[in-house]
Order: structure tokens, then sequence, then C-alpha cells
């Protein structure tokens, strides 16, 4: 401090003065930080560290999937599901990017029980669920595998109920035609003969909307065309 | 004052020169205009992850923009001389390291405003909402980037260039991972640690309802504490450096 003139001390003390300004601005920021203003998603994104970049993982999430996408559409087209691992490494790295991007659970779940991985792929199926509960692709695929793969028909059951639920989201009506015709097909092998009636019913409405829209289902799963 | 506004403006022409914020805004455009083309997300959140990814971008690219406008801007006035002509002309030291700040600031401004506009009209378009709290995303990016302007200035005022960059990107690594360091404010350091969260409000932008104006004040008050703090000390080292 020695060689600091008196404008050189007080420009010191300024600093140390606008520093604790700073702080307090934090602190008060820190007091009102709207936490109670999360969306209820599932999104998991913390105000405090790097939660910016959280952009740019979900970015970089939708960038490998879209790069998959193309490759077992295109290349792998005629490949089996479960000879297909080429994309494990791909998927997992979208799903731990972006945990609310949807297809990759579905994808992955498929390719492991596919390969006897029954476990990981049904583990899998339930964080997919967990992370997008509004999800209907992953409630009925979900409730598909605990159905066919894991031989536990109550809990098919539940997930395929939780699919028809007014929260849950479809990508679009072919989306939810197909979804829901699976959540036929696991009631009608659970002799849920009431809910069937539903669904059928349902279907039938999303049947007559989309033949209103002009929309056809190329792969006509519930086998009524 | 006038002294300042003058190199202010040099400032911002300069940065129009070199067409700065023409190429942020055109990066802006392929990048808002290449997001709603992402994987459709059936979860009923595909605005709010377009507003997520749209702020990400955003802070990025003021980031960089940052960096590019002040790491060598008082470095290379000194080498290549044209400082002195400056300070012979009865400007003191302390006004052109403020006004150099008000130059990068503005002109970061500006490239705030056309980053904004293009992703705020972007998301209009696709998603057929006015997303107004993409601007308060943006005005916080932009108070951020200013804080890191006001830091380099300050470093730049006594370090080479390399050291300023390091010097930057350290501070910005070290405001950003209190909650990760500290856990949270039960630890005793919580309240005295410098971190620039208050400015990161992507979360309540992009999933919730933004941020009350009772926040946006305070925000603006570790703004003005930071950039005061920060010019100073930048012109503190300045008025001591042997030219």
């Amino acid at each position: 401090m020695d060689g600091l003139t008196n404008s050189g001390r007080l420009a010191l003390l300024l600093v140390v003065v606008m520093l604790a300004v700073a702080l307090i601005g934090q602190a008060a920021t820190d007091a009102l930080v709207p936490v109670t203003e999360k969306s209820g998603t599932g999104q998991s994104i913390e105000r405090a560290g790097f939660a910016y970049l959280t952009g740019v993982r979900t970015y970089a999430a939708a960038v490998l999937w879209n790069r998959l996408d193309g490759l077992f559409h295109e290349y792998y087209g005629e490949t089996s599901l479960d000879e297909q691992v080429y994309m494990m490494p791909t998927l997992n790295m979208a799903v731990m990017l972006d945990p609310q991007l949807t297809q990759p659970y579905y994808v992955a779940a498929w390719v492991l029980t596919q390969r006897g991985e029954v476990e990981e792929g049904l583990d899998l199926a339930a964080r997919g669920v967990e992370n997008n509960p509004q999800s209907g692709l992953l409630r009925v695929n979900h409730a598909q595998l605990l159905a066919l793969f894991a031989d536990d028909e109550a809990a098919a059951v539940a997930q395929a109920e939780a699919a028809l639920g007014e929260d849950i989201v479809w990508l679009d009506l072919v989306q939810q035609h197909d979804g829901y015709a699976s959540v036929r097909a696991i009631l009608q092998n659970a002799g849920e003969d009431q809910r069937v009636t539903y669904v059928e019913s349902r279907l039938a409405e999303i049947d007559e909307e989309m033949e209103h829209l002009g929309i056809h289902d190329e792969h006509d799963h519930d086998h009524d065309h | 004052m006038n002294r300042v506004f003058a190199i202010a403006r040099a400032v911002v022409s300069d940065a129009i020169r070199r067409r700065i914020v023409w190429v942020v805004a055109l990066f802006a455009l392929v990048l808002a205009a290449v997001i709603p083309m992402l994987p459709s997300y059936g979860v009923g959140v595909a605005g709010a992850v377009y507003r997520e990814i749209a702020l990400a971008m955003t802070y990025v690219a003021a980031m960089i923009v940052t960096l590019v406008l002040s790491v060598a801007r008082i470095p290379g006035e000194i080498e290549r001389r044209t400082l002195y002509s400056v300070l012979a002309r009865d400007v003191r030291r302390w006004e052109y390291v403020l006004g150099t700040w008000m130059g990068i600031a503005l002109t970061l401004g500006a490239a705030m405003v056309a980053f904004g506009a293009i992703i705020f009209g972007v998301g209009w378009v696709v998603y057929s909402v006015p997303m107004w709290l993409l601007w308060q995303g943006v005005l916080a990016i932009w108070m951020e980037a200013a804080v890191l302007a006001a830091l380099c200035v300050a470093i730049s005022t006594v370090a080479i260039p390399v050291i300023v960059a390091v010097g930057a990107l350290a501070f910005l690594f070290v405001a950003h991972v209190r909650a990760d360091l500290l856990g949270g404010p039960e630890n005793p350091l919580w309240y005295v640690y410098p971190s620039l969260d208050a400015f990161n409000i992507i979360a309540p932008v992009s999933h919730g309802s933004g941020v009350s104006p009772a926040y946006l004040a305070m925000m603006a008050l570790v703004f003005t504490g930071w950039v005061a703090a920060l010019v100073l000390l930048g012109a503190l080292g300045f008025s001591r450096r042997d030219l």
C-alpha cells in the first residue's frame, strides 16, 4: 500500500465496497431463486453449476440421436434389432446427455431384451418412464416388455393403464393409435374385458380423427384395415 | 465523460468494421432455424427445449464474442502504439479503461439484441407463441458477458492476451461451480464465494415462468458491483503501468 497515492487507496476501497455490493446482490438472488417454478416434466435441471450447458448437452444428445436415426433406418434397416448393438454406446450417451429424449430408451430397451439381457432392458425402460412419466410411448414400451419378457402381468397392466391417462402425451395420432393397440392386446391377455371395450372405443375415435385428417398408419397395429 | 464516450464509440466502430455483430446474427439465424429440426420431444416440452437450447447457444456465442472483443483490445493498442496518440489527447487512463469496457459492452448489447430477436422470431414462427421470457434470459447473458468483458479489460491492462484468455476462462469456471464445491448455504464460505450463478436463469426461463422483477433488480446489483470493482481494478492497474 506504500506505493499507492490517496486516489489509489480510495480506488482500492471502492473496489472492496463494490465487491461487497456484488456479494450482497448474490445473496439476495440466492434467496429469491425461483426453485418452485420448475416444470413438472421430470426435467432435473439445477440452477447452480453449469446449467447453461444443459442446453448444449440437449443439443449434443439430439445430434447423436439424429445421426443414429438415419443409420438404423437407412443402412441397417434390414438388420434385426438384436444385431444392432453398434448403436448401444451412442444410445447410452444420448440418454445420459438428455434424460428427456424419449426415443433412445425405447430402442435401447428392445435391443437389450432381444439379446437376452432382460433385466438391463427392463431397467432402462423403467428409467425412461421415471424420467418421462407423461410419455405414452415409454409407458407402452415398458408395459410390452413387462408382458413379453418379465411375465409380470400385473405390472404390465398397471403400465398399460397408466398409458391411457389424460395427462399422457403422444407425439402424434399415429403413435397414440399404435400405443392404444398395444395396450388393448395387453389388457386382452389379462382378461380385462371392460377396459378392452373402453380402449376399443378410444381407438375408434382416433381412427375417425385420423380419417378426418387424412392420416394413414402404415403399420396398422390393430389390424382393422 | 465525453472522452469516455468517444473511446466507447471507437470500440463500437472497430467492432462494426470487423463485422462481428453481423457474423453473430448470421450464426444465430442458422442456429435458431436448425433447433426446431432436432428430434421431436414427445413429452410436450418442445417449446421449453427450444428455449433451453437457444439460450445455451446464445450464452456460448456471447462468451466467444466477449473474448474476441476484449482479450486483445488494450494489448493490441499498446503494441500498435495507437494508445499513445489517444493518451496524448489529454485522455486519462481510467477514462480509457472505462471507455473500452463501455464500447465492448455496447457491442455485446447490439449482438445480444440481434441474437435475441432471431431466436424470439424463430420461436414465434415455429411454435406460434411469442416467447417473451427469452428476453429475460438474453438480458442475463448480456450482463454476465459484460462482467466477463470487465474482467478481461482489467487483466489486459497488465497482462498479455494469452494470460487474459486463460484468466477469463478460469474465472468463468470458478464462478459457476460454487454449488458443486461448497454444497449449499450451510457452508460458511457460501456467501463470500465469487459466483456468477445469479445470471444463470436458464431453468426458470426455459421451463418455468421466468424470474421476478425483484430478482432482476438484484441481478442488476450483482452486475453493477462486479463491473464497478473490475473496471476500478483495471484503471488502478493501468495507472501504475509503465508505458
